[in-house]
């Protein structure tokens, strides 16, 4: 895992604010131009917190983006960059392989961003207070009496020894102060719904008409919801009809209701992100339902947001069937030529581990079905990598 | 069975008088370390079979970077990608 922490060391108070009257929490007064830079790091990856105890903190998970953004610095440097240029907010900001590592490192990235690299996160944080450790002020009172001031001290006991002392507490003090932590950066929630609205003084008499607005719709909406890294699994279709003679508005074929759940909107059986498709699919809906005449207003919701997890291939496709089908003669091919065994696949043991070779692993591809968990490691010194 | 990916590769290493590398055998040639970038120690699993490792990065003459660790426990010397 690599997480990029951004600290904003002064945020903007709104004006109404006094500075003795402000709350210390994140969520002040400042949250709007906090909110600005979180925009800002949505560009770089989709899974943004905000820190819950610091405010102007806040975490994006950062792995695997280097092909994308370049190594962790040149990152930094642009997200620095970014937030300075659009969010008019100077920050500081700092990589390393988990969030308490990086969220120590970014305030003390005064002069540039800061990288720790992996392995080297226990020795970063040898020489920081024990002050820094996220423990009750009774654990942090017992390691003073100790006289254990840094974090160097901290990881140098065993870890018995403070769990026997502080509990669960003493084990995550000692991992933190070696560096380790496996918390995961957590999204924060966002609306479930992406909606637009395009109203018409002109009311629109036919379906090829709607469908040109709903392409315009579309336009606006697909990619907001690429830019957060969603899928949709619902839309919600709603037009507003002038009713003859009454002047009145009445729902058209597809109700809207932005915060009920309505029976008649569009349930996608696979979450969607595709303008495409979901274009075909609003197509489709339009076709069969009944068409309003007279169309002043045509509003469209993409609901039920998830991540790209949500989105599932169907089992029975052809696609996967061919895909299965020629993985199994690519494995009997190469289990003729090579033996048995021969075809590997790749999978993450211990991602986080400090130990390199703890972190990957090839296992046999029929194997990983049936549980490598117990299998045997095997000891380094002449260990070849295969594929 | 499970392979780990990233197994140390044992590596010939020539030490300075500080302890830390001075020239590495890598590509079947001799090579001088230019800088030692960054050096870490990683000490774990007392409680089975200890792990003491000093880690090196290195900066080669001709501007490769490698990492490579000494093996507390046998004193050998090993590569590894980190």
């Amino acid at each position: 895992m690599e997480v990029l922490c951004l600290f904003i060391p002064q945020l903007p108070l709104p004006q109404e604010a006094r500075p003795e009257a402000a709350p210390p929490v994140p969520d002040a007064g400042c949250r709007p131009a906090f909110e600005a830079a979180l925009g800002i790091l949505d560009r770089f990856g989709p899974a943004v917190e905000a820190s819950a105890t610091v405010p102007g903190k806040a975490f994006l998970d950062v792995t695997g983006t280097r092909e994308l953004f370049g190594p962790p610095a040149d990152l930094a440097e642009q997200v620095i960059r970014e937030v300075l240029r659009d969010a008019g907010l100077r920050s500081r900001a700092a990589v390393a392989g988990s969030k308490f590592v990086a969220g120590v490192a970014a305030p003390l990235a005064a002069a540039g961003p800061l990288v720790v690299p992996a392995g080297g996160e226990r020795r970063f944080l040898a020489p920081l207070p024990v002050e820094i450790l996220p423990v009750s002020p009774e654990a942090l009172s017992w390691l003073r009496r100790l006289g254990l001031r840094r974090l160097g001290q901290v990881a140098a006991l065993p870890e018995n020894a403070l769990a026997s002392q502080l509990g669960a507490e003493g084990t995550a003090a000692h991992r933190l102060a070696s560096g380790i932590d496996r918390e995961p950066v957590v999204p924060r929630p966002r609306p479930d719904i992406l909606e637009e609205t395009l109203s018409f003084e002109t009311p629109l008499e036919s379906r090829e008409a709607l469908l040109a607005a709903i392409d315009k719709l579309l336009d606006r909406l697909v990619p907001r919801l690429r830019k957060r890294y969603q899928v949709c699994g619902e839309l919600r279709l709603c037009f507003t009809c002038d009713a003859a003679g009454s002047g009145g508005a009445q729902s058209g074929a597809v109700p809207f209701d932005g915060v009920r759940p309505r029976p008649d909107a569009v349930n996608l059986k696979t979450p969607l992100d595709s303008r495409a498709e979901i274009r075909g699919i609003l197509k489709r809906h339009l076709e069969a339902a009944a068409f309003p005449e007279g169309v002043s207003e045509v509003r469209l919701g993409l609901a039920r947001l998830g991540g790209e997890a949500g989105r599932q291939a169907p089992l029975s496709s052809a696609t996967k069937r061919r895909q299965a089908e020629a993985l199994q003669r690519l494995e009997k091919d190469l289990g003729a030529r090579f033996g048995h065994g021969s075809l590997k696949k790749v999978v993450a043991l211990d991602p986080g581990s400090r130990i390199p070779e703890r972190r990957m692993a090839l296992v046999d591809a029929c194997a990983e079905q049936q549980g490598y968990g117990g299998a045997e490691q095997q000891g380094y010194g002449g260990g070849e990598e295969q594929a | 069975m499970v392979t780990p990916l990233n197994a140390p590769r044992e590596i010939r290493v020539a030490a300075a008088g500080s302890g830390g590398p001075a020239s590495v055998r890598a590509a079947g040639r001799q090579r001088r370390v230019a800088r030692i970038s960054n050096e870490w120690r990683i000490d774990d699993e007392w409680w089975r079979q200890e792990i003491s490792r000093h880690y090196f990065e290195l900066e080669l003459g001709d501007g490769q970077v490698i990492t490579v660790f000494r093996d507390l426990a046998s004193g050998k010397w090993y590569q590894q990608r980190c």
